[in-house]
């Protein structure tokens, strides 16, 4: 997925989804939901705070 | 001598140094109320009942040099979290496959205790890999719910006066939501301030080492006793330690900020319980007042999750791929979606991160501590570790923070309070939790027969 500011949260949580069967088939991306739920919810929500290039640095 | 397991670290310590009673008599007291207790509390892996015998010998037979230098533990028993390394005592960290492997050498942190004079008795019990499935560990003051996670063990084994003090890790909630949720004191200190040598890690930049005990004058003085540099630890502090034990005396009043965010989190009962334990403190002359964070606490958690996720996988990736069956359901599950997010998206929560600190740096000026409750709830059934949206926003920045026991709710169990200092000034912090638990004078007891 992309890390991509301008997408929703349901966007996010699609776009890992999609990941998670790739890398790990249906059945088993199945059993991730909770935790992809959780970690799109987190990359949204830190998405949303927008930082300019001159901002502190990690 | 029938009350020894009773008596708090610094007790032992001082009636063992005046020859009061014996290392060997305090251990066979312990020993005695692990095997009464352990079948229903499940909170140790492993009892070295020899290795610490003969150690109590050793320690023992230094008593009758009356010219001994005793270290400031000197004949008392300790529980270490079970991914701490202990020279010759398995470490699993709750995984099975490492059941069986014998440490070489010890954790720093457990050198240092050893140096102090402290007894090993055994591993105290941990969710896998410090994470969040739930451990067998059953809570002392109510056998259906959670003792927390992921230092269960430690927090239960204290709680129950299985052992005085005992060391946990924090990467989320793991030790003051233990600590919170069995009625003790918890205490992670500034990230760094305690070498993580011979730890097994979950997120390299924010696990913590720190104490569970029943009393702040226990954790000020286990504090000192593991705190320092540790060149072998490349996150490691080179403050010099303060004499943290000492910064309890002569205690006044301190200056706390409420954080509004928190308490309007937090479950109804829990937030009436701490609004009174706030008025009191006013009423003893603290002074308090409102302090607004600049950001969302979600922002703070949502930074931590993705560090915590993108690190615990940098960790574990590798093993997950050859080898997943051992693994546990929520780990396992972190790890195979933590390799889906993307580094950019680790690296903004990491710039978030810095800002973050300096927002709650500059909230945390003109005050002694924060005060929050340390958990949104009381430990909650076991099939969870519990909430820890109350305490990971701390391990995110590193700031020191300790949980207090302060009530019983209605069903018996236990409330806790935090305070939370600026970077390194656990003396502060210390100085105030001591005058704040002078006020609580909470002395229950889980309802063990």
């Amino acid at each position: 997925m992309r890390f991509d500011p301008a997408m929703t949260r349901e966007d996010v949580l699609a776009a890992l989804i999609d990941d998670a069967v790739d890398a790990w088939g249906a059945e088993r991306a199945a059993t991730l939901r909770s935790s992809l739920e959780g970690t799109a919810q987190a990359i949204w929500t830190v998405a949303q705070e927008t930082l300019e290039p001159t901002d502190v640095e990690p | 001598m029938a009350e020894l397991h009773k008596l708090s670290a610094v007790q032992a310590a001082r009636q063992i140094a005046l020859r009061r009673f014996s290392p060997v008599e305090l251990l066979d007291a312990l020993l005695a109320r692990i095997e009464r207790l352990e079948p229903n509390l499940r909170a140790w892996v492993t009892i070295d009942a020899d290795g610490a015998r003969a150690a109590a010998r050793d320690a023992e037979s230094t008593l009758t040099t009356r010219s001994a230098t005793l270290g400031p533990l000197h004949g008392v028993p300790c529980g270490l979290k079970d991914i701490y390394l202990a020279r010759g005592l398995p470490t699993a960290a709750g995984y099975g496959p490492l059941k069986d492997s014998i440490a070489a050498e010890d954790a720093e942190t457990v050198s240092r205790l050893r140096e102090a004079g402290a007894i090993v008795l055994g591993k105290t019990v941990t969710t896998q890999w410090a994470s969040s499935d739930p451990s067998p560990t059953a809570n002392p003051w109510h056998p259906d719910r959670t003792p927390g996670g992921s230092s269960s063990g430690s927090g239960a084994a204290v709680a129950a006066r299985c052992v005085p003090f005992a060391l946990g890790t924090q990467t989320g909630g793991s030790i003051l939501r233990p600590a919170a949720y069995n009625g003790v004191v918890g205490l992670k200190p500034t990230y760094g301030r305690v070498s993580r040598r011979g730890v097994y890690p979950l997120a390299w930049s924010l696990d913590h080492c720190g104490p569970i005990a029943r009393t702040v004058a226990d954790a000020a003085l286990v504090l000192g006793v593991v705190a320092g540099h540790d060149p072998a630890d490349p996150r490691s502090l080179t403050a010099p330690v303060p004499r943290y034990s000492a910064s309890l005396r002569g205690v006044g009043p301190p200056t706390l900020g409420v954080l509004p965010q928190f308490m309007e989190r937090a479950d109804p009962h829990v937030r009436t319980h701490i609004e009174g334990v706030i008025r009191a403190f006013e009423s003893a002359g603290a002074t308090v007042r409102e302090v607004a964070l600049p950001s969302p606490i979600d922002l703070y958690l949502a930074a931590q999750r993705l560090t915590m996720q993108a690190e615990a996988t940098a960790v574990h990736a590798a093993w997950l791929a050859r080898d997943p069956d051992p693994y546990s359901p929520h780990i396992r599950a972190e790890i195979m979606v933590g390799q889906l997010v993307p580094g950019t998206a680790y690296l903004h929560a990491q710039r978030i991160r810095r800002r973050l600190a300096a927002e709650t740096a500059a909230a945390l000026t003109g005050i002694d501590a924060f005060i929050l409750p340390t958990a949104s709830n009381v430990a909650p059934d076991p099939s969870t570790t519990g909430d820890p949206s109350f305490q990971a926003p701390w391990s995110l920045l590193g700031l020191p923070a300790i949980s207090l026991p302060s009530g019983l709710d209605a069903d018996g169990l236990p409330y806790g309070v935090q305070l939370v200092g600026a970077l390194l000034a656990e003396p502060t912090l210390l100085k105030v939790a001591a005058w704040c638990e002078r006020l609580l004078a909470f002395d229950a007891t889980p309802p063990l027969t």
